[in-house]
């Protein structure tokens, strides 16, 4: 969620919404000595109106489940959620006096403190990882489909290094109703589109039965060589160390492919050029797992955590009542 | 060359927006990334866990429901630790006064106070381990306005807010008069210049009449212990320089028949020593050569008038009682003097004061009119003024008003039952 102008009436009306609560705080433990505490009448008021918020941030879950309800846009709720949080983290520091506590209403204090902490750290990373993938992700891809696409990748790097080594005798199974990354799309309906994959297939056996782009035997080997220890690891969906290392910037990519092009002859330097292509892509490809796993890794915190905060609540309520 | 042998033409590589949509694969669309999967997975793992760990605190097994608490418990109320039943008799229900009056009378406030509060309105629990502290601000609830929270309000002050210029009330003390019958003169025992009267250097110290006792506070000034030293003479009635300072010396004592025998045996017993006595004349009233019973009961009434009509009235009033001269009781040498009784109230009429904590400040810094003070009427407790440059403007514990007012009346206290701890906790084992 991004923090725009469209939030500004929000932070008026809960900042607005705080102050009245504080005032309200302050007249109260002015008035009666002992304060307000999480037993005191006000305190309970408190108590409950957080919990009331805190149920009311956890329906969001719900609502997201329901995209076609009735019940607002999800885009407000979201804002609701973040600026109700916050408002329901003073609720609850009021209601304990601003006493972290011991014991359960403790435990509760800090588990409240880290459930608000992921979630101002996943408003902010929300706001600064988007724009930082947009500017070291060009070639973004669905983030669930980031395996396939790698898979298309190396799949698509195999057939352009076969053009200069021929067999590079892997053996790897290949679903023929995957795509093909690199610029072609053969959808292979074996029913209507035998034909094609018969071609396919045929292409595919003279490609590995010989090189394609002429060169030397000696070009060639260095080819294979380098495709089989250092290219083609990084294409796995687990890179090879080595490769992260050779591959770990812009830069890098390029001087190890122009490194290839002065001991590849002229003949073989399209497909470098495409296998650059589809290196640095994998790269990007990478950024984004990791960018996307920090963009959404801190919800790993902030909703379970949330929902056993609410198991607690409910035991703390009961509990706190019953003495 | 045959169709066969001619090589395949290599196709660049092709990037653009409908070949990288193109690659997606609809079918690996579905079941979400393991992010989302493990994000739900411990979604409901713990708040299950979270419900299963609170089943043995919910069920108070052993002292578990100490968990529950919000803040630790009193050192006095240590024992009842982990259980919550003593005082949280009834569930959903505050902690009854009946609770607390097991063990404490807490006798009540002021029989005319409105709306008498419960004990843990002002003795809140589960506070740290510091016994239950009362803040200034329940005592100011009600008198801020006691107008409102009293009938038949006899107090001056109506409206006490802190202990403060015009939010406090002058000490009742300073306005008052020391009424015991009794000749004191600070002034002389405390002269600006030093000087030596029989044989005592002055001025003298404070302490050498106000002494303390093993706990530090101050014990009631006492002729013997304090005034004898220096005033043994006064209580001299040998009129005729007969017995001698030793035993012409009456004991200090409130029984006037004791002293009158002591001295009808102090005679005798220099005549009977001394069987010439009686040759020495008793200046007019009994000329040499008198009869034993006419010298001893002369010596006998001289010396008693002496000592009552001249030497006790150096300090005490002498009043007739039962047709005879005595002296007027004075009591205890401790707060104010009521005729009657041996031991009058304190000096603050609604508040009590420890000169234990203030043993660090120099007496004459609060009783700054001793050294001045030459009438016994001068009552010496100094005015709020001079408490208030350490007391009532930090907001600490000093500044209590329980410092110096008990809110229960002690006078009404009666002493609960002493009972073991295994009787308080309910542990019969």
């Amino acid at each position: 969620m991004i923090i725009d102008r469209t939030h500004r009436c929000w932070m008026a009306i809960i900042a607005a919404l705080a102050a009245v609560l504080m005032l309200i705080y302050a007249a109260y433990v002015y008035w009666n000595p002992p304060g307000a505490r999480g037993g005191s009448p006000l305190g309970l008021v408190f108590g409950f109106a957080g919990t009331g918020v805190i149920l009311f941030e956890c329906l969001l879950s719900l609502r997201k489940r329901y995209p076609a309800s009735p019940l607002g846009r999800v885009s407000v709720w979201l804002r609701a959620h973040l600026w109700l949080g916050l408002l329901s983290f003073l609720l609850i520091l009021m209601h304990s006096g601003w006493r972290f506590g011991q014991g359960l209403a403790g435990l509760l204090m800090i588990l409240f403190t880290v459930i608000l902490v992921s979630g101002v750290l996943g408003v902010v990373l929300q706001n600064w990882l988007p724009r930082r993938l947009t500017e070291l992700v060009k070639r973004e891809t669905v983030f669930e489909q980031i395996p396939q696409v790698i898979t298309a990748l190396r799949l698509d790097a195999d057939e352009r290094a076969e053009f200069l080594t021929g067999d590079l005798g892997i053996g790897e199974l290949r679903d023929e109703t995957a795509l093909r990354a690199g610029g072609r799309k053969y959808y292979f309906d074996p029913a209507q589109f035998k034909s094609a994959m018969d071609k396919v297939e045929a292409e595919r056996q003279k490609r590995r039965a010989s090189p394609q782009i002429d060169m030397e035997d000696a070009s060639s080997a260095t080819m294979k060589a380098h495709y089989l220890q250092e290219i083609r690891p990084y294409l796995r969906e687990r890179p090879s160390r080595l490769g992260k290392e050779l591959f770990r910037n812009p830069a890098a990519v390029t001087s190890y492919f122009h490194r290839l092009r002065t001991i590849l002859p002229p003949v073989a330097h399209e497909v470098l050029f495409d296998l650059e292509q589809i290196v640095e892509e994998r790269r990007q490809l990478a950024i984004q797992a990791r960018l996307h796993f920090w963009l959404h890794g801190w919800l790993l915190v902030h909703v379970p955590l949330s929902m056993a905060f609410l198991v607690l609540i409910l035991v703390h309520a009961v509990m706190s009542l019953y003495f | 060359m045959a169709k066969e042998d001619k090589p395949l033409d290599y196709q660049r590589r092709q990037v653009d927006t409908k070949t990288l949509a193109q690659r997606l694969v609809l079918s690996a669309w579905g079941g979400g990334h393991w992010l989302r999967k493990r994000k739900w997975q411990l979604a409901w793992l713990l708040p299950a866990v979270a419900a299963v760990a609170s089943l043995p605190f919910v069920l108070g097994v052993g002292s578990s429901r100490k968990a529950f608490t919000n803040g630790a418990i009193s050192r006095p109320h240590a024992m009842f630790e982990g259980r919550c039943a003593q005082c949280h008799t009834l569930p959903f229900r505050k902690v009854a006064d009946s609770a607390c009056k097991v063990c404490h009378d807490g006798p009540t406030h002021h029989a005319n106070a409105i709306g008498e509060p419960r004990c843990a309105a002002c003795h809140a629990e589960h506070r740290g381990v510091e016994p239950l502290a009362v803040g200034n601000n329940n005592c100011t609830e009600c008198h801020a306005n006691l107008k409102r929270h009293g009938k038949e309000i006899k107090l001056a002050a109506l409206n006490v807010t802190a202990f403060a210029r015009g939010k406090h009330p002058e000490l009742s003390a300073h306005s008052q008069i020391d009424a015991r019958p009794l000749k004191l003169n600070h002034a002389i025992h405390m002269p600006a210049q030093p000087k030596t009267i029989r044989g005592v250097k002055l001025p003298m110290k404070c302490v050498d009449c106000h002494s303390m006792d093993a706990a530090g506070e101050l014990v009631p000034t006492n002729f013997d212990r304090h005034c004898a030293s220096c005033h043994k003479g006064e209580l001299g009635f040998d009129v005729y320089q007969v017995l001698g300072p030793e035993k012409g010396t009456a004991p200090h004592s409130k029984d006037m028949a004791g002293i009158g025998n002591f001295i009808r045996d102090a005679y005798t017993a220099a005549l009977a020593l001394d069987p010439s006595l009686p040759h020495r004349g008793l200046g007019r009233n009994v000329e040499g050569g008198a009869s034993r019973a006419v010298w001893l009961a002369s010596a006998i009434a001289d010396s008693t008038n002496f000592l009552f009509e001249k030497k006790c009235l150096y300090c005490h009033e002498t009043e007739t009682r039962d047709g005879q001269l005595a002296v007027v009781k004075v009591g205890v040498l401790s707060g104010r003097f009521e005729k009657g009784r041996k031991e009058g109230p304190g000096w603050a009429k609604n508040a009590h004061f420890r000169h234990r904590p203030h043993r660090m400040v120099q007496c004459v810094s609060c009783h700054t009119q001793a050294a001045k003070s030459i009438a016994t009427s001068d009552v010496l407790i100094p005015k709020m003024e001079t408490c208030l440059p350490c007391h009532g403007r930090n907001a600490v514990s000093i500044d209590n008003c329980s410092g110096c007012h008990y809110y229960h009346d002690k006078m009404k206290e009666t002493e609960r039952d002493r009972k073991t701890v295994p009787q308080i906790v309910g542990d019969t084992n």
